[in-house]
């Protein structure tokens, strides 16, 4: 088992699937929080289990957790692997940022507070909502280019021997 | 490290080494071919992690709806607000592009990987045939549930509702298998790849402390 290759490609499916929802989030989502005080009425009242927030505690975690393990495997080998690593986990701890400090008090506005804001400033605040995710989206997205670099690195510092050779650009 | 091993005889240099070497590398290096070979083998790269950015995104939104919606899919009153909810976009609109989108990617990266690796070929083909399973799935199981949660009057109790949620949420975590299993495959063949077109002086250059039977050339 390679723990630098096997940590670095979790790490990429993992800031992947994040990068899915939070596009998810701003297609789906987004568009349908404008309208309010009904939108969000409906939306409160469809999200009485669970709600989007949990998920996102699950899987951002679980995404720093294995960049932040991609970078210990691979804090030795290549120097330049070490700092896109790095830059990726301080991008999600980044996007992390942006979410408790920007989202979080919009999520209570639209989602938890009573609902007595002018409708013109529930919808502005859903429209910040959104364009703090796009911000989001872009930070993740960067994060997951350096990820994807540093495995295509990963791999080929890691290649078996007979993998070295067999470049089948020679039976071409 | 390297330049020990460097003085070392032990490693003899494999023949389709030393005939890449006559042919590109040798007293008359033929022009463009390092570079068109440098150019294909970046097309084989981009086109085996176009698919692994798609079906992973495709998972995490998978797991979003199965996490987030599903579970609030409990009663009439939730499955109303919930089509009341979504009357701008609805999750169809993003699954319908981004499934085609992803089916897309998998045929050309297998078309651009066809030749040579028979195993990555293979592997794209079984990530492919496995899309298109989650296609059939979605078509012929969850599209008939779908109508009859958002779209058909909800007239029915709230047993049959609660039923229907159930084999959804089991069709979605087949669904999930399924995605999960491309991913794999599609993973494994990105890293084969990316070392089958690794620059020469990567494949010379080794880091991870192993034996490199290529340092030996001059």
């Amino acid at each position: 088992m390679n723990l630098r290759l096997v940590s670095t490609t979790i790490a990429v499916a993992l800031s992947v699937m994040l990068l899915g929802t939070g596009i998810y989030e701003s297609v789906v989502v987004a568009p349908n929080l404008q309208g309010a005080p009904s939108s969000l009425e409906y939306a409160r009242g469809f999200y009485h289990a669970t709600n989007p927030g949990m998920f996102f505690r699950v899987l951002a975690p679980g995404t720093q957790f294995f960049l932040l393990l991609a970078l210990v495997c691979n804090w030795a080998p290549i120097p330049l692997t070490r700092w896109r690593l790095a830059g990726a986990l301080a991008l999600a701890l980044l996007g992390d940022l942006v979410t408790f400090k920007f989202h979080y008090p919009r999520n209570t506005i639209l989602f938890s507070g009573s609902l007595t804001l002018p409708a013109a400033d529930l919808d502005r605040v859903a429209r910040e909502w959104a364009l703090g995710n796009y911000v989001r989206i872009a930070l993740i997205f960067t994060a997951v280019v350096l990820v994807m670099v540093s495995m295509i690195r990963i791999a080929r510092d890691t290649a078996p021997g007979e993998h070295r050779y067999s470049s089948s650009a020679g039976a071409r | 490290m390297k330049t020990a091993i460097s003085q070392s005889t032990q490693y003899a240099t494999p023949p389709s080494v030393s005939g890449r070497m006559e042919k590109c590398s040798g007293d008359r290096p033929i022009p463009g071919v390092g570079l068109a070979r440098n150019w294909r083998g970046t097309i084989r790269l981009v086109s085996s992690f176009l698919p692994l950015i798609l079906l992973s995104m495709l998972l995490g939104a998978s797991s979003f709806q199965l996490a987030v919606d599903t579970p609030n899919w409990t009663g009439v009153p939730a499955l109303e607000h919930y089509r009341a909810f979504y009357q701008v976009l609805n999750p169809g609109t993003f699954f319908q592009t981004l499934l085609p989108t992803t089916l897309l990617a998998l045929l050309a990266g297998l078309v651009c990987n066809w030749r040579p690796i028979p195993a990555t070929r293979w592997r794209l083909a079984g990530a492919l045939a496995l899309m298109i399973l989650v296609g059939v799935l979605t078509f012929t199981f969850h599209f008939p549930r779908n109508k009859i949660l958002f779209v058909d009057p909800l007239t029915r109790p709230a047993a049959y509702y609660h039923q229907i949620v159930t084999e959804w949420a089991a069709g979605d975590y087949i669904r999930l298998a399924v995605i999960g299993t491309a991913i794999v495959l599609v993973a494994v063949s990105m890293i084969r790849i990316a070392r089958d077109t690794a620059p020469k002086e990567l494949r010379d250059a080794d880091t991870s402390g192993g034996a490199n039977p290529t340092a030996h050339r001059p």
